[in-house]
């Protein structure tokens, strides 16, 4: 009975002791510096915009960061095309649906194929991005900076940054949003640029 | 005379419809009402974009001095050859 209450112990306090090092880094950026960029290129007409409503968090933990998961969460309202017919298509009910659909959400479950140090790793990002209600499990290529320390630097606040990158690409028929339809105007394939960064002040 | 003024008036408006249209950047899109200006955090190393208010007409306007054009000669054509009859 000893031995077992011992063990489980054991195993709670490695489990605890493994949890101690992942930091939680805040991805709402006081400065709007935040963006990803998105990219249809369709026969007829090229659209690029960006999104800067970012916010969620991610775990990331220096000594295992295959342990990586998180949740990026995109405020569908904060996509932004130059023109303003085009985003009021864009919010619409054919489309993303804003209203009922407020939100983009990635949750990161883990991270494989690593390569680098602690500070500078590359990798593929397991999870489910989520789009007007249609959730799919994808893999994509990341790479991750973590910047210690250098959060003083940036904001005055002793504390850590973590600088996350991915370039890839999805389908928005595999999401619902207006399948099929309009390919020569609104390309199907969405070229998505995600620069993002988290920050953990040390105070928090 | 009249003829000749609606004649000018066509060239004046394929002329402002294309000028219009360079000045917004000669794009094959539709119009803008904001451009782009990239900037850099160095300590981040992320690109990221100031959205500056600026009306930047678009193929349409260039479209619009064509048909204004086509349908201002049309009528110019039209006024001439009744005053010449």
């Amino acid at each position: 009975m000893n031995k077992t209450i011992t063990t489980l112990l054991a195993t709670a306090a490695l489990g605890f002791a493994s949890l101690a090092h992942a930091i939680d880094f805040d991805l709402k950026d006081p400065k709007g510096v935040n963006n990803i960029v998105f990219l249809l290129d369709a026969p007829l007409e090229s659209i690029n915009g960006t999104a800067t409503g970012i916010t969620g968090n991610v775990s990331f933990d220096p000594a295992a960061p295959e342990k990586t998961a998180g949740k990026v969460v995109v405020a569908v309202d904060s996509l932004s095309v130059a023109n303003p017919k085009m985003v009021e298509h864009m919010m619409g009910g054919k489309w993303l649906d804003a209203g009922n659909h407020p939100e983009i959400v990635f949750e990161l479950s883990r991270l494989s194929d690593l390569s680098g140090d602690g500070k500078k790793v590359k990798g593929t990002a397991h999870g489910t991005m989520s789009i007007k209600g249609t959730s799919k499990e994808i893999s994509v290529p990341v790479s991750i900076s973590y910047l210690e320390g250098m959060l003083a630097k940036r904001q005055r606040t002793p504390g850590d940054i973590l600088v996350i990158r991915s370039n890839f690409t999805i389908s928005r028929s595999d999401f619902g949003v207006n399948a099929g339809e309009s390919e020569d105007k609104v390309a199907d394939e969405v070229e998505l640029r995600l620069s993002i960064a988290g920050f953990a002040p040390q105070d928090s | 005379m009249k003829a000749i003024v609606i004649r000018t008036a066509a060239t004046g408006a394929l002329l402002l419809g294309f000028l219009l249209w360079m000045y917004g950047g000669a794009r094959a899109g539709f119009y803008q009402t904001f451009y782009r200006v990239r900037h850099f955090d160095e300590i981040l190393e992320i690109e990221h974009f100031e959205e500056v208010e600026a009306l930047l007409p678009g193929i349409e306007t260039l479209g619009a001095g064509v048909a204004a054009f086509f349908f201002l000669s049309l009528w110019g054509n039209l006024l001439e050859r009744r005053s010449a009859a």
